[in-house]
């Protein structure tokens, strides 16, 4: 079915192409220049391809991965051919930028944990000396501190408990929220306490004059 | 060092989620600075400025403000894009519970003192494709307006 329309918003008139089995905003399909007639998902990836690289697309999917995914699915989500995800799926993984979970029915890719560590904790050892480190694991512990105070428990585990029984979505968002800002405040603390630990010896390392 | 067994820990995707997030922010021509709060490095929330008139669009400069939360992986990821402007104007691309439309994904937009909700479905809901949808839509919204 085809439908000439103007879309709210719009300075042109863009054609509509649906599928009337299937319908959503994102099916509208573009015809030369009247690229308005896509849906805004359509034309954010439009503007994703426009502004960075194949390269850098698997890269950022692949390493903001919540759980491992087949190459098939982070093509989709790059926007990229599945050739052109695996090429770079295995240069990502010879840098230990990813690792691979080969499977019975496919292999799968994840960020790998480690390299994401060191990468946040290089950027701290470049960014800050030992003493701001020491200052920056006080304020760490002072929110989780904070958190303890404002909702009456020891833990995140306790207040995702709590949110379980809110009586509204709300209060359900609000203790969510709350949990997940103390366990990434704890995952910091973590990171912040091996800087400060091996300050020495990252920071000789970082200046080329390792002991 | 992670206390999470057998799989991915959900905080350290919370951290990476961000962190590629802010590098997809950086690499909008809408977008003019990014800063990670309550640190710059190990942030829990995101603040963009937002700058209209750099994309050809007459309206005020704006903030977007961007959560992400990953928990277990039997829950859903749940993250919000809040924009507000120098008029105060005030709109969001959210994606968790609340009490409005069926399901998570919602756009909601202040009128007066309260928001108006409607349902709003995401084409993906990888952190960096979500950065590109919500400003496609922002700039529909501003263009609107």
């Amino acid at each position: 079915m085809i439908t000439v329309d103007y879309r709210r918003g719009s300075l042109q008139p863009a054609i509509l192409v649906y599928n009337p089995n299937n319908w959503n905003r994102d099916n509208f399909i573009r015809f030369g220049t009247l690229s308005l007639c896509m849906g805004n998902s359509a034309r954010g990836v439009e503007a994703w391809t426009e502004h960075t690289t194949a390269f850098d697309r698997v890269r950022s999917i692949v390493e903001a991965l919540d759980q491992a995914r087949t190459a098939q699915y982070i093509a989709d989500a790059a926007a990229v051919s599945e050739t052109t995800a695996n090429n770079h799926l295995k240069r990502l993984a010879e840098m230990n930028v990813i690792r691979t979970i080969t499977g019975e029915d496919a292999t799968r890719y994840e960020p790998d944990p480690l390299y994401a560590r060191f990468r946040t904790l290089r950027g701290l050892i470049t960014d800050h000396d030992h003493e701001e480190l020491l200052e920056l694991k006080g304020d760490l512990q002072a929110q989780i501190e904070d958190a303890k105070q404002q909702y009456g428990v020891g833990s995140p585990t306790a207040l995702r408990e709590q949110a379980a029984e809110a009586d509204t979505a709300a209060e359900t968002m609000d203790c969510i929220e709350a949990a997940s800002d103390w366990e990434l405040t704890r995952y910091h603390l973590s990171i912040v306490e091996d800087a400060i630990e091996n300050y020495t010896e990252y920071a000789a390392i970082d200046r080329g004059t390792p002991a | 060092m992670c206390g999470f067994d057998g799989g991915h820990d959900p905080r350290q995707a919370s951290h990476e989620a961000l962190r590629g997030i802010r590098e997809q922010l950086r690499r909008h021509p809408m977008i003019t600075t990014v800063d990670g709060l309550p640190h710059d490095t190990l942030h829990t929330e995101l603040r963009a400025n937002v700058d209209p008139s750099s994309i050809g669009v007459d309206a005020p400069r704006g903030t977007l403000t961007v959560r992400w939360f990953v928990s277990a992986p039997t829950e859903p990821v749940r993250f919000t894009f809040h924009y507000s402007d120098e008029s105060g104007f005030d709109c969001g691309w959210h994606h968790h519970e609340q009490d409005h439309v069926a399901g998570l994904g919602h756009y909601q937009q202040r009128t007066a003192e309260t928001y108006t909700y409607e349902e709003f479905t995401f084409g993906s809901k990888e952190p960096s494709r979500v950065v590109w949808e919500v400003l496609e839509e922002l700039q529909t919204v501003m263009a609107e307006r």
